[in-house]
């Protein structure tokens, strides 16, 4: 068992999240970073969808009971244990008694503790990703306990590949046109062009960017929406949809971000720069 | 059956938006659902259905976007009806009061009785267009002209199993929110339970209807409450 010494900012239980639900009302939800959640199953021979630990802004303690292995991998927050720095990206052996803690921050937000084996909690729905309304708890507490197993979640591939690009490379987010690119005329297409600042309203559900656009677009009836949605709000600020987001929305879709883009945007901050560049669609 | 003019657009890497006219009917709305049953077929992500739009995810990016698009057009023209035995209509029960509502508030800003109030929202079947912004809340269809009523300037909290009326709008709270909808009544059923196989009973094309309950009755159904569905 694992025990939460500090929860901090917001620490919870994801895994891919749960597909086929928005007949529901439900998103699917999962980890905020996919790319660096299934890097730590991928490092520990896990299967891709175990559950890991994600840690925000490095902030958390957590006191092991048992003799296991875990990798972290995402944000990279000097992390230590019983105060000595441990390596990210690598497998690490974890002695009963021993306590994992997050020192100053070197880049990202969300930090992926991968457990050999894979967590063992509540599962609904196919997945034990915590969310509001679905699972019994949101998120973790201080004086919570994390199981795992260790025989279990083996993956069978035998050969594991990392993949190989990296989440903190740049601020260019390659995105396409949204379904309602085609209302922009040329000066707010020329306005979408310039860097956009993340505000301080950021979190699983969406980032709020700070630079404003003209537009006098009237809201449109709720349609689809994924996690890489770019909204335009009635205000004109932009706000791009994360994993949490509702199924449907009624803001103009003005651009969609590609799904390595979503990684990469989960590991910016508040005052953050990012860039939109638009990928060529072959239709 | 009829084919509309449907549009196909690339929505991201993975998904295709199909939409319909811009209009909010129930035609539409079961040439929809008779698409996504065709689509069901097929290994999908998910299938999210709007107002006059279904938007298809794909388990792996598209990387023929033209010949996805084919198999599309070619599942539509090859649809069948939904079948009016699939859908049903809920009955709702709902305690309409003055005390912890607005609508005291609603009935003096629309110069209407409480009484009259809760018979026109109460004798109307409700179509359940589809569910969103929170984990099975039913967009609804149908709420008669003379409630229309705009949001209340001052968002504040909205009960679990409220009952209430926005714009247009109306519908039940599966869970308690901040929002500017005017509450005008509490149901005491359970909308939605994660821990069911089907969290949600309603789905999009069936109906809903209100039906007036007394407090004795609310606080008898609370808790252990059945829904009851009437044949259509």
């Amino acid at each position: 068992m694992i025990e939460v010494l500090h929860s901090g900012i917001y620490l919870s239980i994801q895994d891919l999240g749960r597909k086929g639900m928005s007949s529901f009302g439900i998103s699917r939800g999962g980890a905020m970073d996919f790319h660096s959640f299934k890097n730590a199953n991928i490092i520990l021979g896990n299967n891709q969808n175990a559950a890991c630990l994600e840690v925000t802004f490095g902030s958390g303690k957590f006191l092991f009971d048992e003799n296991i292995q875990i990798c972290l991998t995402g944000a990279d927050f000097n992390p230590m244990i019983n105060a000595k720095a441990i390596q990210m990206d690598t497998p690490i052996l974890i002695q009963k008694g021993d306590i994992l803690s997050f020192g100053k921050r070197k880049n990202g937000v969300y930090t992926y503790i991968g457990i050999k084996g894979g967590i063992q909690s509540e599962e609904v729905l196919n997945s034990r990703s915590q969310c509001k309304h679905i699972t019994s708890k949101f998120r973790l507490e201080k004086g919570d306990y994390i199981s795992f197993d260790y025989g279990n979640n083996v993956s069978v591939e035998a050969n594991f590949q990392l993949y190989n690009v990296d989440v903190f490379d740049g601020n260019r987010m390659d995105c396409y046109p949204g379904p309602e690119f085609h209302l922009l005329n040329d000066d707010q297409k020329r306005q979408l062009t310039q860097q956009f600042q993340l505000s301080k309203n950021c979190n699983r559900i969406g980032v709020v960017l700070k630079e404003e656009i003209s537009n006098d677009f009237p809201q449109q009836l709720s349609s689809g929406v994924i996690p890489g949605t770019v909204q335009l709000t009635p205000s004109g600020k932009l706000i791009v949809l994360m994993r949490d987001c509702q199924t449907t929305g009624g803001y103009p879709r003005i651009l969609q971000l590609d799904d390595f883009s979503v990684n990469k945007l989960s590991q910016k901050f508040t005052d953050d720069y990012i860039r939109f560049s638009l990928v060529k669609q072959n239709i | 059956m009829k084919n509309y003019n449907i549009t196909y657009k690339p929505f991201g890497s993975s998904a295709i938006l199909v939409e319909w006219p811009a209009e909010i009917n129930e035609t539409i709305l079961l040439d929809i659902l008779a698409f996504k049953d065709q689509l069901s077929e097929m290994e999908l992500e998910d299938m999210i259905v709007g107002y006059c739009s279904l938007t298809v995810i794909f388990l792996t990016p598209i990387s023929d976007f033209k010949k996805r698009k084919k198999q599309l057009q070619h599942l539509y023209t090859s649809r069948k009806a939904v079948k009016f035995s699939n859908r049903k209509i809920w009955e709702i029960p709902v305690f309409y009061g003055i005390e912890n509502t607005d609508l005291l508030e609603f009935s003096k800003a629309k110069r209407i009785s409480v009484e009259s109030i809760i018979e026109k929202h109460s004798s109307t079947k409700y179509l359940v267009y589809f569910l969103g912004f929170q984990p099975g809340f039913m967009y609804l269809g149908g709420l008669d002209q003379d409630l229309h009523h705009p949001r209340r300037g001052n968002p504040k909290v909205v009960p679990k199993g409220s009952v209430a009326i926005g714009g247009s709008q109306t519908g039940v709270y599966p869970f308690e929110s901040i929002g500017g909808w005017n509450v005008i009544g509490q149901s005491p059923v359970q909308l939605f339970d994660p821990h069911k196989d089907v969290p949600c009973k309603m789905k999009s094309g069936d109906y809903v209807k209100f039906v007036p309950i007394t407090k004795s009755e609310y606080d008898k159904i609370s808790g252990g409450a059945k829904l009851k569905t009437i044949a259509l």
